[in-house]
């Protein structure tokens, strides 16, 4: 009797096993892709004026080569950055990705296909920006990008779409004025990002922290963990704009080094370069960048630019 | 023949002491706790920022990574299961080079750190022309390290198993397969479910690993709401309080069969 | 000339930086999650409501929720409640990605502990403390004297086992900003990008940790009556 009772609880068990496991597949495969992308995608609506101000005026190359394979596939999957104010944020109440980055995978999905939502967003933290674009997760990294010769080596960039500098970002009242302040002081950034490279070389004196993401390095700042807080200028004033008490807080004047961005692409794919770039000078010369730069750089850094040349 | 382990040792009757220890273990007990209670739970509670969470939106937010979490735990369960089996009967294999390839495969991914594991299923297998998305890496990656435990733990449930039975088995005229999956096996799991579940429930934890390979999970949707809002304790309590009760039911329903098991 | 594993051996310094920050680590915390495993099992033990009551909450809570999060939590939580964990000794500067760390991997791994040596109390016969009391020794005295020494013997394995998940849960501790094994990965990685050479050092250093413990365990499971052994129900490691 007792055995039997056992056994009986087993097979209920793996009854109640079987039952959920067709509960969920069948749940993944009436969602299909789209459950799975739902977490990593975050469908927005264009920003029309822009959108349409200068719809598909470049000229797509015919002798694709992986542009081919993009269109094929039918949508242009982009790394960017969810965390970073200005340029690419993912809003956990609103659940739209918007920033400046953002915009243009847009205006590249929209000069390929003709329609500007034909693009899935991945999100790329800083350590894994190459690894993405050499594994092929990725067509295109617009993600605060540096343009570097350590990186030239391993992927291709296109030409800069922002120019950035490297700071520091400190309390207010803090005793750290320049670079030269920060021998023996906390300074937080992130693994595998340059700042962090930039900070051993101008700072070899200062204890780096390195985190994972630039909102924990800015909460170590917060709590007193670190006294600074180091990368470019952009990501500094977007830390400074979604933090709580923004009148706490102010990005030492002085720069240190520049960082141009760029966009990056896997190495060997000279036609998706091609019109990386050609697109790209297009929207600098006729407004479009001006335009995703005022809406989304502009409010986070005070700061009004001309596209770079 | 088995231990009789359900009572307490402990808990011996003994005359009543007029000093009572009973009382004062009590009382310190009850004294903490409501110091506790007191200098944290209180202040949190008044002091937390806990508005953000009436919106719908945020817990809209999390429930997604919730759901995240749960599908990537049941996929690596199912396939850690299978994977462990076959890696136990592997490394029991009379055939010396199954036995080794096995052993090393277990001996080394065990020793490695499951985070590092997730980030290699997700950078190294694309170089062996193996293209996963974050979501089956995660998988891949918590499969890999969790079917190594499981196979030790299988194995030791198998070799637990009394030798006569084999010998009686065979001498019935079963084949080794039969032997094993028919009369072995079924007697090694059930012999080894609250250790089985004990990793499963270690699994389930590691998904929040999965934040090395960009998963939108349950402990990285917490990671952006804080982010955002700057309360950090507040997110990760109720961060917690999920897992808890994903993990907590678990372990429950694991102690349930060891009990009946002990019978 | 460019071989297999050059950039490792040119960075070798950085690693060792890492490898003995999580030595230290994985030391403090074997002792101090030791410490708090014993007590906490002795608590589970103890007669009465509120001891027993807390020691369940505790184990039951840590063991159930994700050190990440446990770790992330305390990190840049305990300063929101104005607690900063760093201090100076004997010249030697601890941060607080170090304590703050060392205090969680031993919180977690001391409730697994405290799992383990409970397990290892109640496998002692029963009839065994009742000899102890009738014989007049005290709790404590047939606690110590008694139960203890058989329980430790049994309990050696599945503590070896924990120490093993313990060394390698201090990679997450990398994520609090600690410069450990991993963390030095990420670096040097950084810089030579040599993915797989990188990754397949760190593997080979963290097996070099956890193999005299593994070894043990191995040992001490061999020596052991396999039908006791059995009857400890192998907890999974973490």
């Amino acid at each position: 009797m007792k055995k039997l009772n056992k056994h009986r609880s087993y097979s209920a068990i793996f009854l109640l096993i079987a039952i959920l496991a067709t509960a969920i597949l069948t749940a993944c495969d009436a969602g299909s892709t789209a459950t799975v992308a739902a977490t990593t995608t975050t469908a927005i609506k264009p920003t029309t004026n822009i959108a349409t101000a200068a719809a598909a005026t470049t000229t797509i190359p015919t002798n694709g080569g992986f542009l081919e394979t993009i269109k094929q596939r039918g949508k242009l999957i982009v790394g960017v950055k969810f965390d970073q104010p200005g340029f690419g944020l993912n809003d956990p109440i609103s659940k739209k990705l918007e920033g400046f980055e953002i915009g243009m995978a847009h205006e590249f999905a929209k000069g390929l296909f003709g329609d500007a939502d034909k693009v899935e967003f991945i999100e790329s933290v800083s350590a894994n920006r190459i690894p993405f674009l050499q594994e092929d997760k990725v067509d295109i990294v617009i993600a605060t990008f540096t343009i570097n010769e350590q990186r030239k080596q391993q992927i291709d960039f296109s030409g800069n779409y922002y120019v950035a500098q490297q700071k520091l970002l400190v309390k207010k009242g803090s005793p750290i004025k320049s670079v030269a302040d920060l021998a023996g002081k906390n300074v937080a950034t992130v693994q595998g990002s340059t700042s962090e490279q930039n900070l051993a070389k101008n700072a070899p004196q200062a204890k780096s922290l390195l985190f994972s993401k630039y909102s924990e390095a800015f909460v170590a700042l917060e709590n007193g963990q670190a006294d600074a807080v180091t990368t470019d200028d952009v990501v500094l004033s977007g830390l400074i704009l979604t933090s709580t008490n923004p009148a706490n807080y102010q990005i030492v004047s002085e720069g240190f080094t520049t960082e141009p961005y760029g966009i990056g692409i896997k190495k060997g794919r000279p036609e998706l370069l091609n019109y990386v770039n050609s697109t790209l000078s297009a929207m600098k010369t006729d407004g479009r960048w001006k335009s995703y730069y005022d809406k989304y750089v502009k409010p986070a850094t005070g700061i009004s630019a001309e596209p770079p040349k | 023949m088995a231990v009789e382990i359900t009572t307490n040792p402990l808990k011996v009757q003994h005359r009543p002491n007029f000093f009572s220890l009973n009382l004062l273990t009590t009382f310190i007990g009850w004294l903490v706790m409501a110091l506790l209670v007191w200098w944290i739970v209180i202040p949190a509670i008044f002091n937390g920022r806990w508005q953000i969470f009436q919106e719908i939106a945020i817990w809209e937010f999390l429930a997604q990574g919730l759901w995240v979490t749960v599908r990537v735990a049941f996929f690596a369960i199912i396939f850690s299961l299978i994977f462990g089996v076959i890696l136990a009967l592997g490394r029991l294999s009379n055939k010396r080079i199954t036995s080794f390839s096995a052993t090393s495969y277990i001996e080394i991914t065990r020793a490695t750190p499951s985070y590092l594991i997730i980030f290699y299923a997700f950078i190294g297998l694309p170089k062996l022309g193996i293209k996963l998305d974050s979501f089956w890496a995660a998988i891949v990656g918590l499969t890999i390290y969790t079917s190594a435990v499981l196979a030790e733990i299988i194995r030791a449930g198998i070799l637990s198993v009394d030798k006569g039975q084999f010998e009686a088995a065979y001498s019935l005229g079963l084949a080794p397969f039969s032997t094993m999956s028919a009369i072995v096996l079924p007697q090694a799991l059930r012999r080894m479910v609250p250790a089985i579940v004990s990793q499963l429930i270690t699994l389930i934890k590691d998904t929040s690993l999965a934040y090395v390979v960009a998963l939108q999970e349950l402990t990285s949707q917490g990671r952006a709401v804080y982010q955002k809002y700057g309360n950090v304790l507040e997110t990760m309590f109720v961060i917690t309080i999920l897992y808890f009760i994903i993990c907590y039911i678990l372990s429950v329903i694991s102690r349930r069969l060891e009990i009946k098991e002990s019978h | 000339m460019d071989y297999f594993g050059k950039g490792i051996i040119e960075n070798l310094n950085l690693f060792w930086d890492g490898f003995l920050t999580t030595i230290w680590v994985s030391l403090i915390s074997g002792i101090l999650s030791l410490t708090i495993g014993l007590i906490v099992a002795c608590l589970r033990v103890t007669p009465g409501g509120g001891l027993k009551a807390m020691a369940i909450v505790y184990t039951e809570f840590f063991r159930n929720t994700p050190f990440l999060v446990q770790v992330l939590a305390l990190y840049f939580g305990l300063p929101k409640l104005g607690i900063q964990l760093q201090f100076n000794m004997l010249g030697l500067e601890f941060n607080q990605s170090f304590v703050v760390g060392t205090l969680a991997l031993s919180l977690y791994t001391g409730a697994y502990i405290a799992e383990a040596l409970r397990a290892g109390l109640l496998v002692v016969p029963p009839g065994q403390s009742e000899a102890a009391r009738s014989l007049g020794l005290s709790l404590i005295q047939s606690l110590w004297y008694v139960i203890i020494p058989q329980a430790i013997r049994l309990v050696i394995p599945p503590l070896g086992n924990l120490y093993i998940a313990m060394i390698k849960n201090s990679a997450i501790l990398s994520s609090i900003a600690l410069v450990d094994l991993m963390s030095r990965a990420s670096y040097v990685n950084n810089r030579i990008d040599r993915t797989f050479e990188v990754f397949t050092a760190v593997i080979i250093f963290y097996f070099i940790l956890t193999l005299p413990l593994a070894w043990g365990v191995n040992y001490f499971e061999k020596k052991l009556n396999p039908h006791r052994a059995s009857t400890l129900k192998l907890r999974g490691a973490r």
